[in-house]
């Protein structure tokens, strides 16, 4: 693992900061670390405080999950991906481990170096914190979408194909007043959750 | 100017702008519009066109959703200090849900063109406040993966251990989603 600088030109190639200038993308440019990740070496480990964004400059890293006494990949992100982009806003521990599947090189943002960018360019930093927001928010319509269509299954399989109309329901009555229904609903969901 | 100062004193107890300076707190107040809602009354409808956000500053109301035809369901409550409808602020999209009162509800609220304003001026009051707004939208999705892993959690049965691991899968892969942050602390614990 080694650290050096980061030039605007690194910045450039992620869509994240395609709304700032070159005197913003400096700014941000003089928040960040290189970081050099041999191949199956850790980046973080679940736990640990997260206090950094990363970005994939080149490689690849998996994210990972002990489950069973052995690991899973549940995702991987290459080249030109952002994650840990929450921890810019508001910091906590990490749920899983991330690891370099190839040789790979990242820009780090730490936090506490980001927040010093707003004393020189806070228009740079508030257009990072917006595209934060923006991710987030997508992340939210994703997962409300996932609420509705379990609200919607759930529906279906309990009064058929005929859904009279229910008034205000509350959310736990809707779901515990049908429990025969449990595993099914459950795969379901993990089907629409892995595909 | 009254209108102004009890908005500058509402925004002033929310710990949301508790970063703000006062002056900041000021014009924010300025900026802001205060409404009362009665109960039952809607805030906003679900699929509408995002024109602002709420913060409660009193009372208590429901997150709605449909859910097919006409069929509805509260999927969540906000109360005192919360945030509501920032998201459709933020992306510009159309309400993920509606909200109703279930009390007497006290509001601020933010309208877009002052909001896109805020966020132009290049000021330090405009990234402590676009921070607010990120965190609010963080919190959300926060308890928008608990309400999914209630669900979820109703699905479960209690003693195989076979659903239990497949559990901590699936509250992986929402940490996951909210960019490996823990879903909870009973995620945390179970892992």
């Amino acid at each position: 693992m080694s650290s050096s600088a980061v030039g605007v030109e690194h910045l450039r190639q992620f869509p994240f900061f395609a709304q700032l200038n070159e005197e913003e993308l400096t700014a941000v440019a003089g928040a960040c670390k290189l970081r050099t990740l041999a191949a199956k070496e850790w980046l973080f480990r679940a736990g640990d405080s997260g206090t950094s964004a990363f970005l994939v400059l080149s490689g690849r890293v998996a994210v990972l999950l002990r489950a069973d006494g052995r690991f899973e990949v549940l995702d991987t992100f290459a080249t030109g991906s952002i994650f840990g982009e929450l921890c810019l806003i508001e910091q906590s521990a990490r749920s899983a481990d991330v690891r370099a599947l190839d040789g790979t090189v990242l820009i780090e943002i730490d936090a506490d170096d980001f927040a010093r960018i707003q004393q020189i360019s806070p228009i740079a930093a508030v257009k990072v914190i917006k595209e934060v927001t923006l991710r987030t928010c997508e992340r939210l319509r994703a997962v409300n979408q996932r609420i509705e269509t379990y609200l919607a299954g759930d529906l279906r399989s309990t009064s058929g194909s005929t859904l009279p109309p229910i008034a205000l329901t509350e959310f736990d009555d809707l779901v515990a007043a049908h429990p025969d229904t449990k595993l099914g609903f459950f795969g379901r969901l993990l089907a629409r959750l892995w595909s | 100017m009254s209108v102004n100062r009890r908005a500058a004193l509402l925004v002033r107890e929310m710990p949301l702008f508790a970063e703000l300076t006062p002056k900041e707190v000021v014009l924010l107040g300025m900026v802001l519009k205060e409404r009362d809602y009665q109960p039952g009354e809607w805030l906003c409808r679900e699929g509408e066109p995002g024109n602002g956000c709420f913060f409660i500053a009193e009372g208590e109301v429901e997150i709605i959703k449909r859910a097919a035809n006409q069929a509805q369901a509260v999927i969540g409550r906000a109360g005192k200090h919360a945030t509501v409808g920032q998201i459709s602020l933020i992306d510009d999209g159309p309400r993920s849900a509606s909200v109703r009162a279930k009390t007497r509800v006290e509001v601020l609220r933010l309208d877009r063109g002052d909001f896109e304003a805020l966020q132009e001026s290049g000021s330090q009051f405009a990234y402590r406040f676009q921070l607010a707004i990120a965190r609010s939208a963080a919190a959300q999705l926060r308890e928008a993966n608990q309400t999914l892993m209630g669900l979820m959690e109703h699905r479960e049965t209690p003693s195989g251990s076979m659903q239990r691991v497949t559990l901590q899968k699936v509250q992986a892969v929402l940490a996951h989603t909210r960019d490996l942050h823990p879903v909870s602390a009973k995620a945390e614990g179970e892992a």
